[in-house]
């Protein structure tokens, strides 16, 4: 599973890496013909738009939430739940700022003998997102997100158990990167580093990887 | 028109949400408090997950109170032979609770494991002061607040000359720093055990919080007094087989249960409510100058099961573990196991000294009496 969420973040930065390759600007055609004019032009934008997901999009994405642990940590000083996301985002004020809400759960179980304890985090979230500039089948935004976690954890030993609950907020910035795969499908990943607001404070990071859907 | 409204739904949501998770802070406590821990209910091995309270700690997430503090280091405490004596790398246990009410939940298994080494050893402490109120472990072991109580420790052992980390153990050291004593519970990592992990298992902390007991009682004005170890009874043997057997019975005292120590070893043999013998093969181990033939564990399950008949038999095992802390104080004043400055004593020594403790309870030394000289074999001539 520690590879698994390798992957994604590796899978996140070779995207970004590649995103920053790729040429700046994007050459702009003269209006030469009528067919070339500013009606073509204002329909061609048309078209970005849509690829660039303007409309509302649903995704979901699994991956991992990381949540920094001095005394036991599965990699990097962090512990590794598992889980996914379904979200949806649209575009608010401007065609560059998205939304993006989402409903989450990650687990994660620890086991010693006869005795487990199960970590449930259901999650809500919001991202406020800004696109950077994009390009071709690749849209690259940074932004900040605010996730909200129900917290339950249930101890169990032979067959006896008992669960505790708590709410979590914390917030951080972020990153969302989307290949489009189809006229209505991208391949998107998202990473975060959050920071729980509540004492004593806590370094989360997120990394998710999905599909989304033009809707 | 219905993606208009699904936004603002999601935003308005999201607000509420942020502001009702602000409004539910996580622990954040000083004082006592009462925890969700595992600990033994009602029965033979009969484990529980419920709310228990704490009457010691005074910091829930560092974990600090006053019988000690729960520490973890990711190093091999004994690469460097300074490091217990320093305390270097031996940090508090990541901690997390969530509160409910009054009470509060360990988010995950350090968090639960922290909790329950602390209530233990404080689980220890209180037994020892309802036992006997004049037995203030707080007042007579020194920086007694500073006992270490280490989660997952890692340390070596050397089994035909490899060095191996310990596992499935857990064991009380006192580690001497200039005119102190640090003292030190280690649990273990878990490898091969199936059922209740030792740290959890409260028989077996409070049969090494015995151990710390039995130091500060004994060993700690032993030492103040210059006593000397004689050679010609098996004392040394004695001591540390008695000192396991003590360890037993007040693993039992705190969990009510005789057999506690199969809850994490099944297979050994070590239920107190099992009749045992001082055997001769026993003996001769104990009476050999040679450690080869020799296991404390072995004599001191005799013993624990012999207290713990006493115990039965009276229908009242506080008046025998009362008698056994004066035990631990009186082996160095004993005529039957001290002359002059020298302790020279076996087990048939050691019952004299413990009868002779209990003669202001004829029933409880009359019962005491029949049943030491039905398990102590040789020992029991002369009783």
């Amino acid at each position: 599973m520690k590879k698994f969420a390798l992957g994604i973040l590796l899978l996140h930065v070779f995207q970004v890496a590649g995103l920053a390759r790729l040429p700046k600007t994007v050459p702009l055609m003269p209006p030469r013909e009528t067919g070339g004019g500013i009606g073509a032009l204002k329909t061609k934008n048309n078209n970005f738009k849509e690829i660039n997901s303007d409309n509302l999009n649903l995704g979901f994405e699994i991956g991992t939430l990381m949540r920094n642990d001095s005394t036991s940590a599965d990699i990097l000083g962090m512990q590794l739940f598992f889980g996914g996301r379904a979200s949806l985002e649209f575009p608010i004020l401007s065609t560059s700022l998205h939304l993006k809400p989402s409903l989450g759960y990650f687990r994660k179980q620890q086991s010693e003998a006869a005795v487990s304890v199960v970590q449930h985090v259901v999650e809500g979230g919001l991202n406020l997102l800004y696109e950077m500039a994009p390009w071709r089948n690749i849209q690259w935004a940074i932004g900040a997100a605010g996730r909200v976690d129900y917290l339950i954890s249930t101890i169990s030993v032979y067959n006896q158990s008992n669960s505790g609950s708590s709410f979590r907020f914390r917030a951080g910035p972020s990153s969302e990167i989307k290949f489009k795969l189809a006229n209505n499908l991208k391949l998107t990943t998202d990473l975060e580093f959050t920071f729980s607001i509540s004492r004593p404070t806590r370094f989360f990071g997120g990394l998710t990887t999905g599909l989304a859907f033009d809707l | 028109m219905v993606a208009t409204v699904l936004k603002r739904v999601l935003l308005l949501s999201s607000v509420l949400a942020m502001l009702i998770s602000i409004g539910c802070n996580q622990a954040n406590y000083n004082g006592s408090a009462v925890i969700n821990i595992v600990h033994p209910a009602r029965g033979h091995c009969q484990y529980t997950v419920s709310p228990v309270s704490f009457q010691t700690l005074e910091n829930i997430s560092n974990m600090t109170g006053k019988v000690g503090r729960v520490l973890y280091s990711s190093n091999n405490l004994d690469k460097d032979p300074n490091t217990l004596v320093t305390g270097q790398g031996l940090t508090p246990v990541d901690t997390e609770f969530f509160r409910s009410g009054d009470t509060y939940f360990p988010a995950n298994l350090d968090s639960l494991f922290a909790a329950s080494l602390y209530y233990s050893i404080e689980n220890g402490y209180l037994l020892t002061k309802t036992l006997d109120p004049t037995i203030d472990l707080a007042l007579i072991v020194p920086n007694f607040r500073d006992t270490r109580i280490v989660h997952r420790a890692i340390r070596s052992e050397s089994l035909a000359n490899t060095q191996k980390e310990i596992s499935d153990n857990a064991e009380y050291l006192s580690v001497r720093s200039g005119p102190q004593v640090l003292n030190y519970f280690f649990s273990y990592p878990t490898d091969t055990v199936k059922n209740i992990p030792l740290g959890l298992n409260m028989g077996i902390m409070n049969h090494e919080f015995s151990h710390l007991v039995f130091q500060h009682l004994f060993y700690e004005p032993g030492i103040k007094r210059n006593m000397n170890v004689g050679s010609t009874k098996p004392t040394t043997h004695s001591l540390a087989a008695l000192d396991e057997g003590l360890a037993d019975y007040f693993g039992f005292l705190a969990t009510q249960d005789p057999g506690y120590f199969l809850c994490t070893f099944p297979q050994e043999n070590r239920d107190l409510a099992l009749p045992k013998y001082f055997t001769s093969g026993l003996i001769a181990g104990i009476d050999s100058n040679s450690d080869d033939y020799f296991d404390s564990h072995q004599g001191g399950a005799v013993f624990a099961s012999i207290q713990y008949e006493i115990g039965q038999t009276l229908g009242n095992h506080q008046v025998v573990g009362k008698s056994l802390l004066n035990l631990m104080s009186n082996l160095l004043t004993c005529s039957s196991t001290v002359s002059g400055n020298t302790l020279n004593f076996n087990f048939g020594d050691i019952a004299k000294c413990h009868l002779s403790l209990l003669s202001s309870d004829s029933r409880a030394q009359g019962v005491a009496r029949q049943i030491y000289q039905k398990y102590l074999g040789s020992y029991g001539v002369g009783l």
